[in-house]
């Protein structure tokens, strides 16, 4: 069984913004590291407050991933990842595996998480990711 | 399996994926960073360490305090930090330009949390002294603290 090798990461978030609403969607926040054509994300790595309770940028991270669903769109505007299970991305709850990706450059500003249930979750708080990603010539 | 195949080589061949069980580095060491204040988004940087900045980091592990109740700090005991509070603080692994290369929650990188598992790496670049820990909330922390990290690495020169 194989599990990721890190070389680069990045944490992103996707701030619910305004009202919690269901169905909404909330879209990542552009980080200049992930804004370029030279790289591919190989990897991801969601985080409740269980792992990780403030964001590098002082958001509160959502307490619950169970009311989320993730879709990555790649520089096609391509859904690669379409509506996974926030939940199914937290490394604890398998088993310490990091989900591996096929390497794609992503359009981070595309990429976004639907709510499709609002318990626990509250205005303004972050759902936030770590994208592992490398460098290609 | 004629399909999955050269996705699992092209994972290989780049280094991005390895199998679990394996050998994770030749050498291993304990490092602990004491914590001088707890202010928040302070960024406690790493001693200068000759040793990493010359090496392949290949795994690196919080330990916590189910794991090991303290750490030794210039002759001095620290309490090690709880999963608890692994959840409030960010590695941040820098190269020599100070370029962000990883950014990675401690809670993220406790092997006991994770079914065992290390967080694997591959890192020639990183240069210690500019690799730091920043608190992100501060609730809980004290002076009494110290972030006990042990990391797996591989010399270059040996390579």
């Amino acid at each position: 069984m194989n599990n990721l090798i890190i070389k680069r990461s990045q944490i992103v978030e996707f701030k619910l913004a305004g009202s919690v609403t269901t169905g909404k969607r909330y879209y990542a926040t552009d980080i200049p590291n992930l804004s370029r054509n030279n790289i591919v994300v190989y990897g991801a790595e969601l985080f409740t407050s269980s792992q990780l309770a403030t964001t590098p940028t002082g958001n509160t991270v959502v307490s619950t991933s169970t009311g989320i669903v993730v879709t990555f769109r790649d520089n096609f505007k391509q859904e690669f990842m379409y509506q996974i299970p926030a939940y199914t991305l937290i490394r604890a709850n398998n088993a310490g595996l990091i989900v591996l990706l096929k390497p794609r450059i992503i359009n981070l500003t595309d990429c976004y998480v639907t709510i499709t249930n609002t318990s626990s979750l509250n205005a303004n708080e972050s759902v936030s990711m770590n994208l592992y990603y490398d460098l290609i010539a | 399996m004629n399909i999955i195949t050269p996705l699992l080589q092209q994972f290989k061949d780049n280094k991005w994926s390895k199998q679990v069980g394996c050998i994770e580095g030749e050498f291993t060491k304990a490092i602990t960073l004491n914590l001088p204040s707890t202010n928040l988004g302070q960024q406690i940087y790493f001693d200068s360490d000759t040793e990493l900045d010359n090496a392949i980091i290949r795994t690196i592990d919080v330990v916590i305090s189910t794991t090991q109740i303290n750490t030794i700090y210039q002759n001095t005991t620290l309490d090690t930090i709880s999963s608890g509070l692994a959840t409030k603080a960010m590695l941040t692994l820098s190269n020599n330009n100070r370029e962000v290369i990883s950014q990675m929650p401690l809670y993220c990188m406790i092997r006991s949390l994770n079914k065992g598992k290390p967080a694997y790496f591959c890192l020639d670049n990183i240069v210690w002294q500019n690799c730091y820990i920043e608190l992100l909330n501060t609730s809980g922390f004290s002076t009494n603290n110290g972030f006990f990290i042990r990391v797996t690495y591989d010399r270059k020169d040996i390579i």
